[in-house]
């Protein structure tokens, strides 16, 4: 097996051809700090893009919704679209009973008719 | 008040914001200073890809000198510079992996130190140190990390640790494991 000492040898001229061939700091600062100054200059675009976006996508609903509601009537104009051919209107049907009145009314009132005549 | 005091008072105020500039400059020198051991790191963290590891370093620059990464101590400036470089390096990998898998890219990126750099070594030196950058990107992540981090930048096992956020034992497995693949390796390229 391989002595320590050779292979800390080996990496040692790995490193100094690392280091001949590495670019100076200056070069690798200088690229940090146009990237950090595009990131800061960018920042302002970003926010304002958010904040349009934000604005549409607000005004895009209450458009949606303005124009859902204006579309829909109410439950109480509601007709059925078969409602002409029944002769007792949906409103009728729909009324509550009256106070006085019984379910059997219209049978009772059949059977003392009958026995009237 | 007295005029005297007043004028202490005053001069302490103008050089009040002094400090901060000092210690981003001293930030900066620092880096400076470690700055070829750091690119020796990036590249081992980029599988020797010259253009990575160059994005790796302006990027860790970029979080250390912004303060978005921050030195608290406990470690060795150096080995937490080593940190931070290893944690964006990991990434820019990921990255690129994905943006390679997306375009299938083909190309290897390997950087075997080019005949420029090689004008101090002899032929002999500069196919040594490239068999060793060849047997390296063979090894498994964490083997060619604390290899590195021992042999190249003199670390103790314990400091490497700390940098690639391991136990000391991981560190250790990792060191001889790694030792004896590399001998493998590099014999074989001997033989080749």
């Amino acid at each position: 097996m391989r002595a320590d000492e050779e292979l800390r040898a080996q990496f040692g001229e790995l490193r100094r051809a690392d280091e001949a061939g590495a670019p100076a700091f200056s070069v690798v600062d200088r690229r940090r700090a146009v990237r950090s100054s595009v990131a800061i200059h960018r920042q302002p675009g970003t926010w304002l893009a958010a904040a349009a976006a934000a604005i549409v996508a607000v005004v895009a609903t209450q458009r949606f919704r303005a124009a859902h509601e204006s579309s829909a009537s109410p439950v109480a104009n509601w007709q059925s679209p078969t409602g002409s051919l029944v002769p007792t209107g949906g409103r009728t049907v729909l009324a509550p009973p009256p106070l006085l009145s019984s379910v059997l009314d219209g049978a009772t009132s059949s059977v003392l008719w009958h026995k009237g005549d | 008040m007295t005029g005297a005091s007043a004028t202490l008072i005053s001069r302490m105020t103008a050089i009040e914001p002094r400090p901060v500039v000092t210690e981003r400059s001293a930030l900066e020198s620092d880096l400076e200073s470690l700055h070829t051991e750091s690119w020796g790191w990036a590249l081992s963290c980029c599988e020797r890809d010259r253009e990575m590891a160059q994005e790796a370093l302006q990027t860790a620059y970029l979080r250390i000198i912004s303060g978005r990464a921050r030195f608290d101590g406990k470690s060795s400036f150096k080995t937490w510079v080593f940190g931070v470089i290893r944690m964006i390096a990991r990434s820019e990998r990921r990255r690129a992996w994905l943006w390679s898998s997306r375009h299938l890219r083909s190309d290897a990126a390997l950087d075997v130190p080019d005949s420029a750099s090689r004008i101090e070594m002899t032929l002999e030196d500069a196919e040594r140190s490239e068999s060793l950058a060849r047997a390296l990107t063979a090894l498994s992540p964490r083997q060619r990390e604390v290899l590195q981090l021992v042999f190249y930048h003199d670390l103790t096992i314990e400091d490497a640790a700390g940098v690639m956020r391991v136990s000391v034992g991981s560190a250790r497995t990792h060191y001889d494991r790694g030792k004896k693949a590399l001998a493998r390796l590099l014999t074989l390229e001997e033989t080749e």
